[in-house]
């Protein structure tokens, strides 16, 4: 059984139709990059998966759970989900330990030293344990956003999904997040990322999928769908991303 | 480039031209100001001195009878206290239900806020003095409708709690917190609603996702971040408040400061100095409000602006 499982989603915002029938899972272990262009819908189908948006039309399966029923109960299904976005959301009124421990000790309902060594364990993970006490306004853009990775990680989620987490970044602190990302993969972290970093999909994806206007357009290896895609519309798309001086000579 | 600029700057360092003898910006028009601002303020130092009208002595006396104090604390400080938790408390409520996707909620917190912006609150407190009239069995708390289900099921007796003369409610310093209440309520709304709405989206967002209930978001996320938007008009409100207990005249209710003194200044034929002394109680009190404004908003200030958090200060001292 698939981790997550879409079938035929529709969304749309007024009469911009966004979503016109996705059907689309992710495995258990699996990391999966959705790359696309702008409008695509790509971030609406991430946030369809934690039913940030709710969707008009279609069901989303999470471990085998439809999400979509009114009777499901939607806190516990997001507690298995953890999600970056791409502006960050820190708590600005709590420090870094504080953002990772609220929701562990408020919905998890652990004990604060729990929490506590739980929310160090991570950011340790994400090489912030000198930043525990710092307030999300005294880190850079790329410290804030593993803080919010390391948030989402002590709630010990089944997948994680990442919503353009570099895009709101300066180019230099870029580095730094996808480093985190990379050893999360490694570790085995179940990842769905919206990403415009196809250096870092062809590496560490095991699969692409090419959103264009509403639908799948493409989906596979990333050797095939960056590498040597099928469709025009995703060598048009890549033609514009890959500056040439960003692809690696292999 | 950098370091060309550099050796040319260090270079040339002995041919420097020599200090100059800067001249401060000159600024008469403050001088002006100051020049008039001291008369003006000696003049007024001379007239609360030697105008024999102030009474200095009969305004201290004055201020320390027995039933004046006791006004202050119960009349005035207790009512103030009292009307803006109940101000507060209902303000944030009809600020959510006024927020929440329910119409018939918002519908209503909707109406609450007119209703009571629309009427004056000296009028609001003579009108609570009145209402006794409305409920002369007594305000009894139980089954709503108890008698008319008895009836119609054919049984006898009744199913109240507990009852209470209304006349005891609607009387006295119980009117008074009730209408200055619920008065600020429909203000505090207001300002509630602006400081929830002030918090960015992605908030709510980032809680939800984390699996926190609807209400978790707003209570543990959304209002300790509404909080420093809220603070600063509700510390107003909390002056306002202060101020308008002088209206508590109109319920009718005597044991209030004003009321007290004006008693006073009637009996002895001193009005003016009794003005003075309201205006000292008042302006000790509300010196005392800003204070405490002032650390409240620091408290809900952590994490914003440049001022390091207290928190992180030792760790930053300390480590990095």
């Amino acid at each position: 059984m698939a981790l997550v499982e879409i079938k035929n989603l529709h969304k749309s915002f007024g009469s911009n139709h966004v979503l016109r029938g996705i059907d689309f899972s992710v495995e258990q272990g699996e990391v999966v990059c959705v790359i696309g262009p702008s409008g695509s819908g790509k971030s609406t189908l991430l946030r369809c998966v934690n039913l940030l948006e709710k969707p008009q039309q279609g069901q989303v399966f999470v471990r085998g759970e439809d999400i979509t029923d009114p009777d499901c109960h939607l806190d516990a299904a997001r507690q298995q989900i953890g999600m970056v976005f791409q502006q960050f959301n820190l708590f600005p009124h709590l420090s870094a330990l504080a953002n990772c421990t609220i929701a562990q000790r408020t919905v998890l309902k652990r004990s604060p030293a729990e929490a506590d060594r739980v929310a160090r364990a991570n950011l340790e993970r994400v090489g912030l344990s000198d930043k525990i006490d710092a307030f999300p306004a005294q880190l850079s853009g790329g410290q804030q956003q593993r803080v919010a990775i390391a948030r989402a990680l002590s709630m010990d989620p089944a997948l994680m999904l990442f919503d353009e987490p570099t895009s709101a970044l300066d180019p230099e602190l870029v580095g730094d997040v996808l480093t985190v990302m990379r050893k999360l993969a490694l570790e085995g972290m179940t990842m769905l990322v919206v990403t415009h970093e196809m250096a870092f999909a062809r590496e560490v994806a095991d699969r692409v999928a090419f959103m264009d206007g509403g639908v799948i357009v493409e989906q596979g290896p990333p050797a095939d769908v960056i590498g040597d895609p099928r469709e025009e519309r995703t060598r048009t798309f890549l033609r514009r991303v890959l500056d040439p001086t960003h692809v690696e000579p292999t | 480039m950098a370091t060309d600029t550099q050796t040319r700057q260090a270079e040339p360092a002995s041919d420097r031209p020599g200090r100059i003898d800067a001249v401060p910006v000159r600024h008469p028009g403050r001088w002006v100001a100051i020049a008039v601002i001291a008369v003006l303020a000696a003049m007024l130092v001379h007239l609360l001195v030697t105008n024999k009208a102030f009474e200095w002595s009969f305004v201290f006396e004055a201020m320390n009878q027995s039933q004046v104090i006791n006004g202050f604390l119960k009349g005035t400080l207790l009512v103030t206290a009292l009307s803006m938790i109940v101000g507060v408390g209902g303000g944030v409520l009809l600020a959510v239900m006024r927020l929440s996707d329910n119409p018939i909620l918002a519908g209503v917190a909707w109406l609450f806020t007119w209703f009571f912006r629309s009427i004056p609150r000296y009028i609001l407190l003579f009108t609570m003095g009145t209402l006794g009239i409305l409920f002369q069995d007594g305000v009894a708390f139980g089954v709503p409708f108890d008698w008319k289900i008895i009836e119609w099921l054919g049984f006898s007796g009744d199913w109240r709690l507990f009852t209470l003369d209304a006349n005891q409610i609607f009387t006295g310093l119980v009117a008074g917190v009730i209408g200055l209440g619920l008065s600020e309520a429909a203000y505090m709304a207001e300002i509630a609603r602006a400081g929830i709405l002030s918090v960015d989206k992605g908030q709510a967002e980032a809680a939800e996702a984390l699996g926190m209930s609807s209400g978790k978001v707003m209570r543990r996320v959304v209002l300790p971040q509404a909080m420093r938007v809220i603070v600063p008009p509700t510390g107003n409100e909390t002056i306002a408040m202060l101020k308008d207990t002088s209206l508590l005249v109109a319920v009718p209710v005597i044991g209030e400061l004003f009321y007290q003194l004006q008693s006073i200044g009637s009996t002895y034929y001193k009005t003016f100095p009794i003005a003075v002394a309201a205006a000292l109680y008042y302006l000790a009190v509300t010196s005392v409000l800003m204070v405490g404004q002032y650390f409240l908003e620091r408290h809900f200030g952590r994490g914003f602006g440049n001022k390091a958090p207290r928190a992180a200060r030792p760790a930053g001292a300390g480590g990095a």
